[in-house]
């Protein structure tokens, strides 16, 4: 491959996989599991154990129905390029849900693994890392646990920052102030 | 494959596209409605009046902002319009056509001091012309919710967007997949 050919395939891939994460966020929020899953590799593992994009689809009709209204606003998205078919990302998000009388939101980061099958860049995993979760109402800082979301049956704790191991050497090294 | 020069302007023709969206936004921050209307082609097509009428072109789009913007009521106009948008989804449809959506966070404080918040969804179609991407119509803003501060949008009435700022919006009910989701369980 020409350093031309490269260089504009490197550009079209990150351009692929910003598309991909606008898209998951739009099928979410739709709730149009048949596009989400279509978004993803065909052999891929589901949280349960399962393989492939009907098993998929199962396991995010049950992620999907204790809430309902949700905005996925999306944000800073770092990409990493491994080769010509694997990359990672970093997405920034800021959804809200309505979860029975609450508005509950929850700053994040998707930890992204995408790969390229037959020219299309799909995820091969996507986990997520909550800041927190709290009742638009409330004060995040003093929710138990900074997180505060009822029956959501993936994410149940905040992990964020705490998960970082620059962030725990940061504060190891002076912790007084 | 197709060629160098071609997959160049499709990453070139998404480039310009996605920066309609930032565009519109701080054009209308800074209520800058020549700035904000120069991002249409000239001769862009307005929705059709309720007695079946249609005009065209960026002056009568003008005229279409600047009632927005400026309020019917002492106060209710705009001073700080806070426009944060993010994905943008974009589906080329020909060499000069293209279609997307975009999501904004709004805040908007009024005139008299009052302030409201809003999720909404842009539905796009763009065109391109001389060489340069435009809206190609005006924008469908579709609400999911409008509520002032410190206010949870959960039980607010409908808002019946564009003639209220506040309350539950047409979304997500108005998405096809939504309703055929909850219908069906598996």
């Amino acid at each position: 491959m020409s350093d031309i050919e490269s260089r504009l395939a490197a550009l079209e891939a990150k351009e692929a996989i910003r598309q991909l994460v606008a898209r998951y966020a739009l099928a979410l929020d739709s709730r149009n599991v048949p596009d989400l899953v279509e978004l993803f590799v065909p052999d891929v593992q589901t949280g349960d154990g399962g393989v492939g994009r009907e098993a998929l689809a199962t396991w995010f009709d049950a992620v999907l129905r204790p809430y309902t209204t949700t905005f996925h606003l999306i944000g800073g998205h770092v990409i990493d390029l491994v080769d010509e078919d694997h990359a990672s990302g970093v997405l920034y998000c800021r959804p809200e849900h309505e979860v029975g009388d609450l508005w509950v939101v929850m700053p994040l980061q998707y930890w992204d693994r995408y790969e390229r099958r037959d020219g299309r860049w799909l995820f091969k995993s996507r986990s997520v890392h909550a800041f927190y979760a709290a009742d638009v109402l409330a004060n995040p800082t003093t929710v138990p646990g900074r997180f505060q979301f009822p029956g959501n049956p993936l994410i149940t704790k905040a992990d964020l920052p705490e998960r970082w191991e620059s962030w725990q050497r940061f504060w190891q090294s002076s912790p007084t102030a | 494959m197709s060629s160098i020069s071609d997959r160049l302007a499709t990453l070139e023709a998404g480039a310009a596209i996605r920066e309609l969206a930032p565009r519109y936004a701080d054009a209308y921050a800074r209520l800058d409605l020549d700035a904000l209307v120069a991002l249409y082609l000239p001769d862009v097509p307005l929705r059709r009046a309720a007695d079946g009428t249609g005009e065209s072109g960026r002056t009568a789009l003008r005229g279409h902002f600047e009632r927005a913007t400026r309020g019917t009521a002492p106060g209710a106009g705009l001073a700080t319009v806070i426009l944060h948008t993010d994905n943008h989804v974009i589906d080329v449809t020909g060499p000069d056509t293209a279609t997307g959506s975009v999501y904004c966070h709004v805040e908007v404080h009024r005139r008299d001091g009052s302030s409201y918040q809003q999720a909404v969804v842009y539905t796009d179609r763009y065109a391109r012309h001389d060489g340069a991407w435009y809206f190609a119509a005006q924008r469908e803003h579709d609400l999911l919710y409008g509520a002032a501060a410190h206010t949870r949008p959960n039980a607010l009435p409908p808002a019946n967007w564009p003639a209220n700022q506040t309350g539950r919006g047409s979304l997500p009910e108005a998405w096809p997949s939504w309703n055929e989701f909850w219908d069906g369980a598996r």
